[in-house]
């Protein structure tokens, strides 16, 4: 059972004053008969004009007491009206922080009542009113150069505010003083103006959440703000959205906290994060139960933030020691910062003796470790993916260079690295691209020759070395190998939204900034791909001078040859792809138009890439489109940038195709509605079939060109 | 409970909650536990379970700790059922603390008085109950004797943490 405890008051050897004794009178005669609160307050109301602060401080916290009773509408009400005038003489008079705390807590609890008295009333007492807004006013004033305890009761009342003066619900059988909101006041009122309200009810709300981006912001003001905010989230929808984006761009641990040391400090991160991920796991769990369109829209943001939350935490946490164990024994806390240091667990930095695997040149761990002897071969390649990522994001970029380090240092000392591109007859000395590839597919395989202490070159060196002395073949060979891992590793995981999350947690903002792609989803590698060969590989001069010739041409072309192979594998489930890349090269070809160039004009002249791979792509789509297929054939035509005429004259093809006419016709048919650039070729096409005298296709052809060019129907009738 | 006991012996106006769904107590085996409805009193839990095996409930420590903890109060209460109001609330389990930060929210903060909660992580065992019942009799005491709570909390709770560096705190204000 879990031991949960709490304390109630925790004063308890003050003697008993007079106010004490009135005070405790009133709420005794308040609990056991709530009519008579009014008559009891009477003697009670005299003592809050004395001079004494511990006497106006009791009856102060009496009065809270008093409203946090069952009290009814009536009474409440009343006791209401008679407190204000008091509570703002309290306010003005007493410059204690204890009695103005406890006068805003009871302003906040009688607002409500206030609220609905004035707007309901059929006289509205505006006096009353304008006692209400002066003693908010002071609140206000009160809060900006307040102590936390001031700030604590004041954004309460705020909320109160907010919530009287937002949308709110309008069932009547719900009228109780939690759900007083705007529409509790009439249209007609004599000086409530329900915009004003509304506005004034806005800007406080934008006053509270801004609260947490103060200057020497504390952690028990910054929790107040955080539960008062969501409990508006819960109880008033209509400020979910503007609380929950201020919430959500919150950091607890960049925000200027007022903290006397560093530990301070931590502690109060520790305190606001916590407020945090409570708040907004309350409001996502409200939200996946309400039909609220308002809540359940703010899901995502929320679950993202978690998220980051959730590794962040995870990335403080593998940085700490394990809490359990024995802390004074010095051995065991010396074990663990071992394990902890990371780069104490690789072993040696010289391969063993004997012939060796590509695995054991990465192999860093030692060789008794039972780790050694897993086959992660057998791990489904999703698990391997997310296994990686979760390792990277967590392992310091010092533990990674020191590794990196050490594998170099290791193959370094096994290959002459000088000799490695050209020593290929033997095909075991050197890395090439060919044993590159098949490292991939099977590590063990693939033996490495013995070391040779000779022929340790330094570092960077040898990295110099390793990217001159490719030929144009190999490097293009490399190139090609990582675009064909890039596909295939795209088409091997089937389920793409493990995909996407595990690139997620991986933060590719910085590359989804180069490629302008908000997010990392199943077609941003196309997206990628396109932009290397239509421009990230282009260079212009380059490309006029080699004809066709060049290396850069050569991966431009081996790049789009793959795309057109992925694309045309499945066309019917890959048309996003082919739309994404027939766009950007499209656009590549637009930017290189060179206006000083002398041009034919021709389509394929002023457009050569995308002419010739759209060309390609639109053979195939007019090959393999069935006559069920007008949805895609119609995406297909609307979406590519441009149109040439032979394209749209190889529409024909379907068109006299007997099974497949009525699509062909409509696809034209939609050329001519929507597409004005294409009209003119779509209807030459039309007019080739019309006067092809086809009987299947005759009536369509003829009302088309009834509508469009009537002098052929008229010539031929003649 | 053993928290409840001291701060109620050195004179503090005391209640105690659970926030599960039931009184779950350790069984015969890990997948039988002993399953009570909060409100059943610890008289009948404790009759019960000397009926069941007095023996084991014995050597375990339940029936000692029910027998102090019917000395304390008749019943167990669960946290989200009463309406009662207070100025601190400790909780010993980040669970616990978790829940009652959460009730409050979904309360909807109606009765608009402040509250302090504080989290004093405590492992539940007999021993560690008692260390970190003393730890939380230590702070009400600093809490009882600060004059402005809101603004001194959080040296008095850093000062706490430096003092039982294994009685680890959270803490947050939120409003019945």
């Amino acid at each position: 059972m879990s031991d949960q405890e709490e304390t109630g008051a925790l004063t308890s050897s003050v003697s008993q004053s007079e106010s004490k004794q009135a005070a405790a009178d009133l709420l005794r005669a308040v609990k056991e008969d709530p009519g008579s609160a009014l008559k009891a307050l009477q003697g009670l109301v005299p003592l809050l004009s004395r001079a004494d602060i511990s006497d106006k401080s009791v009856v102060a916290k009496t009065l809270v007491d008093v409203f946090a009773c069952e009290l009814t509408r009536s009474a409440r009400t009343a006791l209401a009206v008679n407190l204000l005038e008091p509570l703002k003489s309290l306010l003005d008079d007493c410059a204690d922080d204890d009695v103005r705390k406890s006068v805003i807590i009871v302003v906040s609890q009688l607002y409500p009542c206030i609220f609905r008295k004035v707007a309901r009333a059929p006289r509205p007492d505006s006096a009353l009113w304008d006692l209400m807004e002066t003693i908010k006013t002071k609140v206000w004033s009160l809060w900006t150069d307040g102590s936390d305890r001031i700030k604590i009761a004041a954004i309460k009342l705020a909320q109160r505010v907010v919530m009287a003066q937002s949308e709110g619900l309008t069932d009547p059988r719900m009228d109780d003083d939690h759900q007083v909101n705007i529409h509790t006041v009439p249209s007609d009122h004599p000086f409530l103006r329900k915009f004003q309200l509304e506005a004034e009810g806005s800007a406080l709300l934008d006053r509270i959440v801004s609260s947490l981006e103060e200057p020497e912001l504390s952690s028990p003001f910054g929790t107040a703000v955080i539960y008062t905010s969501v409990c508006l989230i819960r109880s008033r929808p209509s400020t979910a959205n503007s609380v929950l984006n201020r919430l959500l761009e919150f950091r607890p641990h960049q925000a200027d906290l007022r903290a006397a040391s560093h530990t301070e400090n931590q502690l109060q991160v520790r305190f606001l994060e916590k407020a945090v991920k409570i708040s907004l796991n309350s409001v996502l769990r409200a939200a996946t139960r309400s039909t609220d369109s308002r809540l359940t829209s703010l899901t995502p943001k929320i679950q993202r933030y978690l998220q980051d939350f959730m590794s962040r935490s995870a990335k403080l946490d593998s940085r700490k020691r394990p809490l359990d164990g024995d802390f004074d024994d010095p051995a065991a806390k010396r074990s663990r910062q071992n394990i902890d240091g990371g780069s104490d667990s690789i072993t040696s930095l010289t391969m063993p003796p004997g012939p060796a695997s590509y695995s054991d040149l990465f192999t860093l761990i030692d060789s008794n470790d039972p780790l050694s002897s897993f086959d992660a071969t057998s791990l489904p390649l999703h698990v391997a993916i997310g296994m990686i990522s979760a390792g990277l994001q967590h392992a310091s970029p010092d533990q990674v260079q020191s590794a990196l380090g050490a594998v170099f240092q290791r193959f370094s000392s096994l290959v002459p690295l000088k000799s490695a591109p050209t020593d290929k007859a033997s095909g075991k000395t050197g890395i090439n691209s060919e044993e590159k590839r098949e490292r991939d597919e099977d590590e063990d395989a693939d033996a490495l020759p013995a070391a040779d202490a000779d022929n340790v070159i330094n570092a960077a060196k040898q990295a110099e070395l390793l990217a001159t002395d490719l030929s144009e073949d190999d490097r293009l060979k490399i190139f090609t190998d990582a675009i064909d891992r890039l596909i295939e590793s795209s088409s091997a995981v089937d389920d793409l939204n493990m995909f996407v999350n595990s690139n997620k947690a991986l933060n590719f903002s910085g590359l989804s900034n180069h490629v302008a792609a908000a997010d990392w989803n199943k077609n941003s590698w196309v997206l990628l791909l396109a932009r290397i060969c239509s421009r990230g590989l282009a260079d212009s001069a380059a490309e006029e001078d080699s004809q066709g010739g060049s290396l850069g041409e050569k991966m431009r072309e081996e790049v789009r040859s793959r795309l057109k192979e992925y694309v045309v594998a499945d066309f019917r489930n890959r048309l996003d792809a082919a739309i994404i890349w027939m766009n950007e090269e499209w656009y590549g070809d637009f930017i290189k138009i060179n206006p000083k160039k002398k041009s034919t004009g021709e389509f394929a002249d002023t457009m050569p890439n995308y002419a010739k791979w759209a060309s390609i792509l639109f053979e195939n789509v007019v090959l393999y489109c069935d006559s069920s297929d007008d949805r895609f054939l119609l995406r297909w035509l609307s979406e590519i940038p441009q149109l040439s005429t032979e394209m749209i004259h190889s529409l024909r093809t379907i068109c006299v195709d007997p099974d497949r006419s009525r699509l062909g016709l409509r696809s034209l048919k939609f050329l001519i509605a929507l597409r004005p650039p294409a009209r003119d070729d779509a209807l030459d096409v039309v007019e080739q079939i019309y006067k092809s005298d086809d009987e299947m296709t005759h009536n369509e052809t003829k009302e088309l060109l009834k509508q469009y060019r009537p002098s052929i129907v008229k010539e031929e009738s003649n | 409970m053993e928290a409840h006991k001291v701060l109620k012996e050195a004179g503090f106006n005391v209640s105690s909650f659970g926030t599960g769904s039931a009184v779950r107590l350790p069984g015969p085996s890990i997948d039988r536990p002993n399953i009570y409805e909060f409100g059943t009193p610890y008289d009948s839990i404790y009759n019960d379970l000397a009926e069941k095996d007095a023996k084991l409930y014995q050597a375990n420590g339940l029936l000692p700790m029910l027998d102090r903890n019917r000395s304390i109060k008749t019943a167990p209460q669960r946290w989200q059922d009463h309406n009662m109001a207070f100025d601190i609330v400790f909780t010993c389990e980040e669970r616990c603390f978790d829940a009652v930060c959460e009730d409050l929210v979904n309360r909807g903060e109606q009765l608009n008085l402040p509250v302090h909660i504080i989290n004093v992580e405590i492992k539940d065992n007999p021993e560690e109950a008692a260390v970190g019942a003393q730890g939380i009799l230590d702070l009400a005491k600093s809490i009882a004797t600060t004059s402005n709570l809101d603004e001194s909390i959080i040296s008095v709770l850093n000062e706490f943490e430096k003092k039982h560096p294994r009685l680890p705190v959270l803490h947050a204000v939120s409003f019945f």
